[in-house]
């Protein structure tokens, strides 16, 4: 099971969805006129107790803003939008691998 | 030597058993496949923290492995390696067992607080040996007198009666699934044989005092 470890900096609100082998975290609620440096930090991923912020490389984000509607390995949410992540046990195999050898 | 029942749930027997799988690089010592849990590396923080946090406080691990033994071994200590340390206690963690044919691990009362194993001396040869010395009868003072026949023939018909010689025994662990088998870690100990070479697998803690 994945689990996300975030640090809120501000009023965004966050719905998070996680299953075995990807996660889904909807960002919503940020006032750009008002809240200007609200911001979320994704601190970690664990992935089995495994802490694996390489997993960071299979993440994606749409966001509502036109000049960064789709960004990647992002770990820093500035815009409200949808945060994803999917990878397979070989990616996680492959991490330890470059990890130990 | 007491056990700890229950140390892992079976849940989280699964879950050395899945990691074993997903680690890139395990040793076959000619009795078993062994790998090192890299419980140093950042990425095991967590379990290490949930691991140490079930041992006695004055204890801190000094070695984590998982092992899939597919052959019984010789009487060995898992004592210091190359340097003297103050060395504590084995938990030997059952996270694979046989329910009809119970795996079992005899201790001895003699001990060496050097890692050494006598596999050669009890007819094993170089069959896992991978990081400990050879050690000899000599080297160790044992005498003659014959090894109790009722538990060899019980539980280690695999090895040379004769080079048992000497040796008493102190305690029989019995496999039981998360339970924690535990001994001083100088103490000699031997896996009693064992026919099914499928099922047999476990963590092996060692710790060393603060």
């Amino acid at each position: 099971m994945i689990e996300l470890e975030f640090e809120n900096h501000g009023s965004f609100k966050m719905h998070v969805t996680c299953n075995q082998f990807d996660a889904k975290v909807e960002f919503y609620g940020k006032n750009y006129v008002t809240n200007t440096n609200d911001h979320v930090i994704i601190k970690n991923i664990y992935y089995k107790d495994l802490i694996l912020p390489e997993l960071f490389e299979f993440s994606t984000m749409s966001t509502d803003n036109a000049q960064y509607a789709n960004l990647t390995n992002v770990n820093y949410v500035t815009f409200n939008g949808l945060w994803q992540l999917k990878f397979t046990e070989d990616d996680v195999k492959e991490i330890l691998r470059k990890k130990l050898t | 030597m007491k056990t700890i029942p229950n140390f892992f749930t079976e849940e989280e027997c699964n879950w050395f058993k899945w990691y074993h799988s997903v680690l890139p690089e395990t040793r076959d010592n000619g009795q078993r496949l062994q790998t090192m849990c890299h419980y140093a590396q950042p990425f095991f923080a967590r379990k290490l923290a949930d691991l140490q946090s079930r041992l006695p406080s004055n204890e801190e691990i000094d070695t984590v492995n998982i092992n899939l033994d597919y052959s019984a071994g010789g009487v060995h200590s898992d004592g210091y390696l190359d340097t003297e340390q103050d060395i504590a206690n084995s938990y030997l963690i059952a996270i694979g067992v046989d329910d009809i044919d119970p795996y079992y691990t005899l201790i001895f009362d003699q001990t060496s607080r050097k890692a050494v194993t006598f596999n050669s001396a009890l007819g094993l040869g170089n069959k896992g040996i991978a990081t400990y010395t050879q050690a000899t009868r000599e080297e160790h003072g044992l005498d003659d007198t014959p090894f109790d026949k009722a538990v060899y023939d019980q539980y280690l018909t695999h090895l040379n009666y004769d080079a048992l010689r000497g040796f008493t025994l102190a305690h029989i662990h019995e496999w039981k699934l998360g339970e924690a088998m535990t001994w001083p870690r100088e103490n000699f100990h031997v896996s009693a044989y064992f026919k099914n070479k499928d099922a047999r697998a476990s963590v092996l803690i060692t710790t060393r005092y603060r």
